[in-house]
């Protein structure tokens, strides 16, 4: 059983070298030759630039300041968008009236990107934290919403059927039985919601922001440090896979990966 | 103090469908089902078999009529079992009786944990659904509706996915529990020899609106055997909508689960 664990773990590991290696190796390929249709290579810095870029800038305090300010922003925002988006999904599923209310509004709002929010949300909040919490809370906050919907409307009417016949009250089977059953698609409304935290955060960082990885990644680029620009484009990456990881670990641990369907 | 468990008044209900219009699927409909009796329904699909039932536990507005439960008491309890889905994956077995009786009880765990013990399934009160067999699935879900100690149980074509042997299992468990607690009972099934083990009567479902028949599941010789065929054969080939083979009856008369079996 243990060698078994190992062995997964090996695999595991060696799938995520393998894929991040083709992935620079096919880069650095593109540079090597100085691919230069459509795409330039050519100003791609090399790879001992990069490291040493990353390696000078872990040193820094500021550099785990701003990844603390990011990760401050996604995870408020998200939360929030979560503890509002699902309960509110539940209200609109268990009221019909309540859902063709406000049905126009969530699909007029919907399909509004996050990033189209920075400049009214910099008139709407007195400070720039406020306007930045508030695109990563709209970037989590309807796909959370959208999918836990979906989740809610789609339940198997057998477990309902089956709840109803032992009399459950509507508080066990809306947290017994739909928001479980539901699981699936509110876990992949979270995915896509932190996702959506993420670009909205770096995004408003970028515009706004006075700190921030987005921010960091900015002046970076104003000061024309690609190396730079490009170790915190993976720091990005790694963060939001990590948070990712997060959820998936807490969905593992809820037991709701026991569900059949998945 | 009725004697009926559940009695049906001039059911009518109707379904719209767009390219068809309205659809009666039944028209003043009248049934009644004596207390502690298990009634058999058999029928082709789409007959409207799930749809009664379905009225019969509530589920179901009806258009006009009336589904009366033990003379209008309010307090009577339908327990319901389908072919699947029939335990809460994300909990775990003994949650799962848990949430059918937690309410009802004065020490559930102890009664859920006593209600494993004669199934011999004590030892997985801490398994997930998905680490049990199909068969100890539906055994475990059968126990959680009995758990809960209803009036009426519906069995909606609950032991169709069973393999023969569990099956038998399954009926012997039902009709053990059945002498036990005195339920009312219905089964609907598409499989015949399942309808005679298990029903006191048979209710042969066919046509739109929906019709019934009774038949005799008393069999003690061939002539019964031969007369059930026929009347059956009569009613659904008669409308070319599904012919019982004899080998059907022989097969089980072979294996031994004919009803005088159990008497």
């Amino acid at each position: 059983m243990k060698s078994y664990t190992l062995q997964n773990t090996i695999y595991k590991v060696l799938q995520v070298v393998v894929s991040i290696s083709s992935f620079v190796g096919v880069v650095l390929f593109l540079k090597y030759i100085h691919w230069d249709i459509g795409i330039r290579f050519s100003y791609v810095p090399d790879v001992q630039t990069i490291v040493s870029e990353l390696l000078d800038i872990i040193t820094q305090v500021e550099f785990y300041n701003n990844i603390i300010i990011s990760l401050g922003r996604v995870y408020c925002g998200f939360l929030l968008a979560a503890f509002i988006a699902i309960p509110t999904a539940v209200f609109i599923v268990e009221n019909s009236k309540i859902k063709y209310l406000l049905h126009p509004i969530i699909e007029l709002i919907r399909p509004i990107p996050n990033v189209a929010w920075v400049p009214l949300s910099i008139i709407l909040f007195k400070t720039v934290s406020g306007s930045i919490l508030f695109i990563t809370f709209i970037g989590a906050f309807f796909p959370i919403l959208i999918n836990s919907i979906e989740g809610l409307e789609h339940v198997n009417t057998n477990y309902i059927k089956i709840a109803k016949s032992f009399k459950v009250s509507t508080k066990e089977m809306v947290l017994g039985v739909k928001l479980p059953a539901a699981a699936s698609n509110i876990f992949t409304g979270l995915l896509v919601g932190m996702s959506g935290s993420w670009l909205g955060v770096v995004v408003a960082e970028m515009i706004g922001g006075q700190s921030g990885i987005g921010y960091l990644t900015w002046v970076n680029y104003t000061m024309v440090n690609m190396s730079g620009v490009i170790v915190c484009m993976f720091v990005i990456g790694a963060l939001g896979a990590m948070s990712s990881w997060i959820l998936r670990k807490l969905y593992k641990m809820l037991h709701f990966e026991m569900r059949t369907e998945l | 103090m009725t004697e009926n468990s559940v009695e049906i008044i001039g059911l009518c209900k109707s379904f719209v469908r767009p390219e068809q219009g309205s659809i009666a699927i039944c028209k003043n409909l009248n049934l009644k089902l004596k207390k502690g009796k298990i009634y058999s329904i058999i029928g082709t699909s789409g007959s409207g078999k799930t749809t009664l039932i379905n009225m019969i536990a509530g589920f179901e507005n009806y258009d006009s009529g009336a589904v009366v439960l033990d003379g209008g008491n309010k307090a009577y309890k339908v327990g319901i079992l389908f072919q699947d889905s029939v335990l809460y994956p994300w909990k775990t077995i003994m949650d799962n009786m848990l949430f059918a009786c937690k309410n009802d009880f004065e020490n559930p765990k102890e009664l859920v944990r006593a209600f494993l013990r004669k199934a011999g399934l004590e030892e997985v009160e801490n398994c997930y659904p998905n680490e049990l067999s199909g068969g100890m699935q539906q055994r475990i879900a059968l126990l959680r509706v009995l758990l809960t100690k209803p009036d009426l149980v519906i069995l909606d074509e609950a032991f169709g996915a069973l393999d023969f042997q569990i099956r038998n299992q399954m009926q012997e468990l039902f009709l053990e529990l059945h002498s036990e607690q005195k339920f009312t009972a219905i089964v609907v099934t598409h499989d015949l020899t399942e309808a005679i083990r298990l029903g006191d009567e048979v209710l042969a479902f066919y046509g739109r609106p929906l019709e019934y028949e009774v038949l005799n599941s008393n069999i003690t010789s061939e002539e019964d055997k031969e007369n059930l065929l026929e009347k059956i054969n009569k009613i659904y080939s008669y409308r070319k909508e599904y012919i019982y083979e004899k080998r059907v009856l022989q097969n089980s008369s072979r294996v031994g689960v004919w009803r005088e079996s159990r008497i």
